[in-house]
């Protein structure tokens, strides 16, 4: 990605900074940011708090929710917090939303061949959520991609370097995407602790070492920085603040849509 | 063993599967084919069956006949697959048969939707199917517990020789959360010498309920009665919280709509209104006697659940006309807000909207 000026301490919000040791990896994304992963690996999460930190930085963001999949935990669930702070969210059409039907709108198709700014795929979990880029990624220009792997090293078909390899190889064979990076995102939730961010970045470089993919960034929720210095580490630090929230975790009036954000 | 994240889903296969429940038949369908899926992986691992059958309606004729057989066999759906299910259900408890089921309800009536929902209380409680018989519904507030009753699902069911269903509704299935997975024991269980295993030296065993002598059929109600009445004694489970004081309002809630329920609670403790929250773990045997024991130190109850009003029903049954019990409900896949409750316990408490 050129044009991209804005320097120095990255994608604050009221002083709370988004991103730590990123200002390689900023430079030097690709227009078009896709995530994909295992179910439950926390790409949703992570796509929209991508998105969010990107806005920060003065750039238009768009961010598509390919999640076919399943009509729970979606990004687009988070439509409102992300077009509040300035993200374009293409999602289906409002009566298709809770659906599960495997529907693409035409504007997403639009934005994956051209457009202004960052453009963020959420992709549903494992290969069958990721079988809907084999007929967007035809005709599209693959320079222009990054694929993000994300990883949480606590979900149970995600433990080993062997399943891990195993699980990207079929994400990769399905949408005919080539995975560029991989995303540390080992976590319990609420339950999360330095020691099991410590054990992804662990298994994650030993997959690294095997596939050849280097670790994009590590995310970290803001709640566990208090025991956790991101100076520390080698990579990327995007910090969470997590937006996908179950329903009796919300904090302010959810309104009549109180299942949504 | 270090906790791992799982869906409900997933969580409530992999602890069957750790119970013995090693015979899985299924369908599958929105909010609950992750545990389809989730099986179909594991159970080669394990040496178990996972068997995808033509019907909801052909799942629990399988079921029946496996059970017959004396094997550890379950199956899960979502609502209208359950009510798919009903007429073997029924035939199964009235042959006296252990089986589990797993209902991760989504909205209904009819076809429905795919967000969660408590509308199926009414079938899971009072029967479901035809004729005078009752499952043993176990009802999950969280992944963990879900994993933990699973195993007592496949006990209780083998003991009572009766189906046990499992219900929770689409969030528990759907949502992720840490679990660890602990191996629970239970007393030895009868030999299953019911079963139909080969009847070479012995009296061939019967599993069909098929009564046209009235002395009889009516010799099978009263012992199947009787049965439900030990489950009242003996199988009862709720959770307290924060009743341990005088009372505002007693909230009664169960699954998805306690976690709700909780949160509000903490809020309007913040506002200096004491609530308490009983949440059946049991929906049948419903915890009645406790109900009406904490009705007691409250001005009013309040039955909070994703339906129109189902379960305020045993509330008010439970309570006579000691205590009001008023409801506050949501449908259609809407989950309540903490907000939402605070304010129906505030209206409620303020005399209003009766």
């Amino acid at each position: 990605m050129s044009g991209f000026s804005k320097a120095g301490p990255l994608a604050e919000v009221a002083g709370r900074p988004f991103w730590f040791n990123a200002e390689n990896f900023i430079a030097g994304l690709r227009r078009v940011s896709i995530f994909a992963g295992g179910y439950g690996s926390g790409k949703s999460e992570i796509a929209v708090n991508f998105a969010l930190s990107l806005t920060e930085l003065g750039t238009p963001v768009t961010i598509a929710d390919l999640d076919i999949v399943n009509p729970y935990f979606r990004s687009r669930e988070a439509r409102q917090a992300l077009e509040q702070r300035g993200v374009r969210v293409l999602m289906p059409p409002v009566t298709m939303m809770e659906t599960d039907l495997p529907m693409i709108g035409a504007e997403i198709r639009g934005a994956m061949v051209s457009g202004a700014g960052f453009l963020i795929l959420d992709l549903g979990g494992d290969p069958v959520g990721a079988r809907v880029m084999a007929s967007l990624s035809q005709g599209a220009n693959h320079d222009e991609y990054n694929s993000f792997f994300v990883l949480n090293s606590r979900r149970p078909f995600t433990r080993t370097v062997s399943q891990i390899q195993s699980l990207l190889g079929d994400i990769e064979s399905t949408s005919g995407l080539t995975v560029t990076h991989l995303v540390v995102n080992s976590h319990l939730i609420e339950e999360t602790t330095a020691a099991i961010i410590q054990e992804g970045i662990k298994l994650a470089e030993a997959v690294s070492a095997i596939t050849a993919k280097p670790i994009a960034f590590i995310a970290i929720e803001r709640r566990v920085l208090d025991e956790f210095d991101p100076n520390s580490i080698d990579y990327p630090v995007l910090v969470l603040e997590r937006q996908l929230l179950k329903p009796w975790e919300r904090n302010d009036r959810l309104g009549p849509r109180c299942f949504k954000i | 063993m270090a906790k791992i994240l799982m869906k409900g889903n997933e969580a409530i296969a992999e602890s069957a599967v750790r119970a013995g429940g090693l015979l899985y038949f299924g369908y599958p369908i929105t909010p609950q084919s992750e545990i389809a899926e989730y099986l179909a992986h594991r159970m080669p691992e394990v040496g178990g069956v996972f068997l995808q059958i033509e019907s909801e309606v052909a799942v629990a004729n399988v079921l029946y006949g496996a059970a017959g057989a004396g094997a550890r066999v379950w199956t899960s759906s979502s609502s209208p697959g359950i009510s798919l299910m009903m007429e073997a259900v029924s035939y199964i408890a009235a042959a006296e048969l252990p089986c589990v089921i797993v209902n991760i309800v989504r909205c209904g009536p009819g076809l429905g939707g795919i967000l969660p929902s408590q509308g199926d209380y009414f079938q899971a409680v009072k029967g479901g199917g035809h004729g005078d018989y009752r499952c043993l519904v176990l009802a999950p507030c969280s992944v963990q517990e879900a994993v933990d009753l699973m195993p007592l699902a496949f006990d209780r069911a083998d003991r009572y020789r009766n189906p046990v269903i499992v219900i929770g509704d689409g969030m528990i299935g759907q949502m992720m959360e840490p679990v660890e997975f602990t191996e629970q024991q239970f007393p030895p269980l009868p030999p299953k010498d019911w079963a139909t295993t080969g009847c070479q030296g012995r009296k061939p065993n019967v599993i069909n309920s098929l009564y046209l002598d009235p002395v009889e059929e009516e010799k099978l109600n009263f012992k199947l009665a009787a049965k439900y009445e030990q489950m009242k004694k003996n199988e009862v489970r709720y959770e307290k919280f924060r009743t341990d004081r005088e009372l505002e309002c007693l909230l009664v809630a169960y699954g998805t709509t306690a976690r709700v329920c909780k949160t509000a609670i903490q809020r309007l403790d913040d506002e200096g209104i004491p609530t308490g929250l009983l949440r059946p773990i049991t929906l049948f045997p419903f915890p009645e006697e406790a109900i009406y024991e904490l009705s007691q130190r409250a001005r009013f109850l309040l039955s909070v659940e994703m339906s129109t009003g189902q379960m305020v029903e045993d509330v008010r049954l439970a309570v006579g006309r000691s205590k009001p019990v008023y409801f506050y409900g949501r449908a259609g896949g809407m989950v309540p807000s903490p907000e939402e409750v605070v304010d129906a316990v505030k209206r409620y408490l303020a005399g209003g909207d009766r």
